[in-house]
C-alpha cells in the first residue's frame, strides 16, 4: 500500500529546470532509502506543440542498480499558461546498492528542431537519496528481498508413482526488488532427487508482480508423503522490520513405482584414491603458439605475390597474339562477306560489301583517319563507291570489280598493321 | 652433452620422487614439489593434471579444479581430465549449469577438442592453401578454392573468439571456503549473494581490486581480487 500512495504522490524532491520554452524535470518517490530498497525515477519532459522524438541520456547512475525492465513511456497534452505543451513521462526502477547520501546525476533529453523552436539539450537537476543500512542481525535465510511479499506453494501432479517426476512451485508475489530475489531454500524428504528450473518474472507494473521458482523433484516413498513447508524472509520498508512468511505443507500421495535404489555416498576420499592416479608425461603441443609462428602467415600472401609476379610478363606477352589472332579472324570474316556478295543481286551486294568494310573496321578497332593517306583514299573510295552505287545503274562487273579492290585494300592495310 | 644428460637424468629423479610422494599420500610434499616445478617455468598438461590430484586428496578443492582447467588448456581430450573436472563441478557447493551465451559456446566447440595451437595450425593450413589456390589461379580449382576460403573463415572465427573471451573475459576459479558477492566494487555496497570454493567465473571488468563477473547462470557480482585466480595466468 506504501509503494501505491508513493507512487501516486510522486514525492517533488526536485526542481525542474527550464532552458528555452521546453523543460524536463527529474523526480523519484521517496529520497529516504533502504539499501536495495526499489525507488521510482520519474522523467517528465515538457515539449513545447507537437509531440517530437526526443533522445533521453541517462546519467551513468553510480551508486544504483538499474532495472532491466522496459515500461512504455506515456504521453499526454497539457497548457500552461497559453502554451500547450505535449508531456511524455518515462519511469525507471532504481536500486541503491550502497549506504549513504548517493546523486543521481542529470539526465538530459535532446529536442530535435521543431516549427516551434529549434534543436535544444534540456536536462534536469541532480537529485540526492539518502541510504540506510538494513537493520543488523538479520534472520537466517534472509537473501536480500525487500518490500512487501506473500508466498505460495503448489505440487503438479500431488498424485504419482514413486520415482516419476513432479514440478514443484514457489511463487513469491507482492511489490519490492522482484528481479533481485533469489530462489527460498527447500527441504525434501532425505533421497529424492531435485532440479532446479529456470524462475519466471511477471511484473504487473514496475514494482508489483509475482516470481515464481520451479523444481522438478523425483520422489521416492509409498502413501502420503508431506512436503514440508518453505519459509521466505524479507525486509519490510514499511514496518521497518525482517518478516517471514510460510507456506502451507502439501501433501502427496505415492503410488508404489519402478523401485529405483538411492545411490549411496560413500566417503570421498575411499572412492577416490584408486581414481585419481598419477598421469604419465604426455605428448603434447604447447597450448599456445610462439610468436615466431603468427610471422609464418606473411608467407602464404608473400608467395602468391611472387608467383603473380613472376606470371605477369608472360600474360603480357600473350596480349599481342591474342590481338593477332582477332586481325586474322576479321579478315576471314571480311572474305566470307565478300564471297556471298559475289552471289547477290548487284544493289544487295554492294550494301554487303559496305558492311563488309565497316564491320572489319570495328572488329579491328581502326580509325580510318589514321590510315596512311594512299590506303585512307582508296578505302574511303570504297565506301563511298559502295554506298553511293547502289542508287545508280551497275552490273555484275562492277561488283566484281568493287570485291577486287575492297580485297586489295584491306590486304594493304593488314600488311601496314603488320 | 653429458651436461644435459644429466640434467635431464636429475629431473626424471625429481619427478619420480614427487610420483612417489603423491603415491605415498604425502601429498603437501607433493605439492610443493608441483609448484616448484612451475614456478621454474616447467608447464605440461601431466604436471597440472597431477599437481591437481594432490590438491584434490589433500580436500582443497578450488586450487585442484584451477589445476585441472589448467590441466585441460593442455589435454583438451583427455578423458581423465575431463572426468576429474566433472567430478569436482559435481561436488562444489554452487550449482552453476553451463555457459549458454552463444560466444562461449561457440568458443567451446573448438576448445573442447583443439588446443589453441592446434587449432592455429588448422586455420594456418587452410590460410596457406588459400593463398596457394588464389596464386594457381586455374578455373577448375575455383570450387577448392571457395571451399578453402570458408573453411578459413569459420577457422578465424572460432581462433577469434577464443582470442577474445580469453583476453577480454578470462575465467577464474574462487579458492576460498566462501565468499560474499556484492553489488559494486567495495565492501559498503550491497551484500548479493555467497560463492563457495571451486566456481568458476568470467571477469568482464576490473576496477580498485576488486573484479565485476559473471557466472555461467547469467548471475552477475564483484568479487575480491584476492579470492580468485586466473586459470590463463
Amino acid at each position: 500500500m506504501r509503494w501505491f500512495s508513493l507512487l501516486i504522490l510522486l514525492l517533488a524532491v526536485s526542481v525542474y529546470a527550464q532552458t528555452g520554452e521546453s523543460f524536463v524535470v527529474g523526480s523519484v518517490n521517496s529520497n529516504e532509502v533502504y539499501a536495495g530498497e526499489p525507488i521510482i525515477y520519474t522523467l517528465r519532459i515538457h515539449l513545447l506543440g507537437e509531440v517530437s522524438d526526443s533522445q533521453i541520456i541517462m546519467p551513468s547512475l553510480v551508486g544504483f542498480g538499474h532495472s532491466s525492465l522496459r515500461i512504455e513511456p506515456s504521453a499526454a497534452s497539457e497548457v500552461f499558461g497559453t502554451d500547450l505543451y505535449t508531456i511524455v513521462e518515462q519511469n525507471y526502477l532504481l536500486f541503491p546498492l550502497r549506504i549513504g547520501t548517493i546523486t543521481i546525476e542529470p539526465f538530459q533529453v535532446q529536442v530535435p528542431e521543431t516549427p516551434f523552436q529549434s534543436a535544444i539539450t534540456i536536462s534536469t537537476d541532480s537529485v540526492t537519496v539518502n541510504v540506510r543500512a538494513l537493520p543488523p542481525e538479520a534472520p537466517e535465510g534472509f537473501r536480500n528481498a525487500i518490500g512487501q511479499y506473500e508466498i505460495e506453494a503448489s505440487a503438479s501432479p500431488t498424485e504419482l508413482r514413486s520415482g516419476d517426476a513432479f514440478t514443484f512451485r514457489i511463487t513469491v508475489s507482492g511489490s519490492g526488488n522482484l528481479e533481485q530475489i533469489l530462489a527460498p531454500e527447500i527441504t525434501l524428504p532425505q533421497g529424492w532427487r531435485i532440479f532446479e528450473d529456470e524462475s519466471s518474472l511477471i511484473q504487473d507494473s514496475l514494482l508489483f508482480g509475482s516470481k515464481s521458482f520451479d523444481w522438478t523433484v523425483f520422489p521416492i516413498g509409498e502413501g502420503a508423503v508431506e512436503i514440508p513447508s518453505v519459509s521466505f524472509t524479507y525486509f519490510n520498508p514499511q514496518n521497518e522490520a525482517y518478516e517471514t512468511r510460510r507456506t502451507s505443507p502439501i501433501t502427496l500421495t505415492l503410488r508404489p513405482g519402478v523401485a529405483v535404489p538411492v545411490p549411496e555416498i560413500p566417503d570421498r576420499v575411499a572412492i577416490l584414491a584408486p581414481q585419481t592416479a598419477l598421469m604419465p608425461p604426455q605428448l603434447a603441443l604447447e597450448p599456445y603458439p610462439p610468436l615466431w609462428f603468427w610471422g609464418t602467415w606473411l608467407f602464404p600472401p608473400a608467395l602468391s605475390l611472387a608467383i603473380w609476379m613472376l606470371r605477369r610478363p608472360r600474360m603480357q606477352k600473350s596480349e599481342p597474339q591474342a590481338k593477332r589472332m582477332s586481325s586474322s579472324r576479321a579478315l576471314q570474316v571480311f572474305r566470307r562477306q565478300l564471297k556471298t556478295a559475289q552471289t547477290l543481286e548487284a544493289k544487295a551486294a554492294y550494301e554487303l560489301i559496305e558492311n563488309a568494310l565497316n564491320n572489319y573496321m570495328s572488329a579491328r578497332n581502326l580509325d580510318i583517319n589514321r590510315l596512311p593517306i594512299p590506303l585512307k583514299g582508296e578505302f574511303a573510295s570504297c565506301i563511298d563507291e559502295a554506298s553511293s552505287g547502289r542508287f545508280a545503274p551497275i552490273k555484275q562487273a562492277d561488283v566484281i570489280e568493287l570485291i577486287r579492290r575492297s580485297l586489295a585494300v584491306v590486304t594493304a592495310i593488314e600488311k601496314e598493321k603488320a | 652433452m653429458k651436461r644435459l644428460l644429466f640434467v635431464l637424468l636429475f629431473l626424471a629423479f625429481v619427478a619420480a620422487a614427487q610420483e612417489e610422494e603423491n603415491r605415498n599420500g604425502d601429498y603437501q610434499a607433493a605439492i610443493a614439489a608441483y609448484e616448484q616445478r612451475i614456478a621454474d617455468g616447467e608447464a605440461s598438461g601431466d604436471l597440472f593434471y597431477n599437481l591437481g590430484n594432490a590438491y584434490y586428496e589433500s580436500g582443497q578443492l578450488g586450487l585442484a579444479l584451477l589445476n585441472y582447467r589448467r590441466a585441460e588448456i593442455y589435454l583438451p581430450r583427455n578423458g581423465d581430465v575431463q572426468l576429474q573436472i566433472a567430478r569436482l563441478r559435481g561436488e562444489r557447493e554452487d550449482f552453476i549449469g553451463a555457459e549458454r551465451e552463444w560466444l562461449v559456446i561457440t568458443a567451446n566447440l573448438s576448445a573442447d577438442i583443439l588446443t589453441m595451437y592446434e587449432l592455429s595450425i588448422l586455420v594456418f593450413g587452410f590460410w596457406a592453401l588459400y593463398f596457394l589456390l588464389l596464386a594457381l589461379s586455374r578455373r577448375s580449382l575455383r570450387w577448392l578454392l571457395w571451399l578453402t576460403a570458408a573453411g578459413m573463415l569459420i577457422g578465424v572465427f572460432f581462433l577469434g573468439t577464443r582470442l577474445y573471451l580469453e583476453t577480454q573475459q578470462p575465467e577464474a576459479v574462487i579458492l576460498v571456503d566462501a565468499v560474499q558477492i556484492m553489488t559494486g566494487p567495495g565492501q559498503d555496497y550491497l551484500p548479493l549473494y555467497i560463492l563457495y570454493e571451486g566456481a568458476e567465473l568470467r571477469v568482464l571488468e576490473q576496477r580498485q581490486g576488486w573484479y565485476r563477473f559473471s557466472l555461467a547462470d547469467g548471475r552477475l557480482g564483484w568479487i575480491a581480487a584476492g579470492n580468485v585466480e586466473f586459470i590463463v595466468k
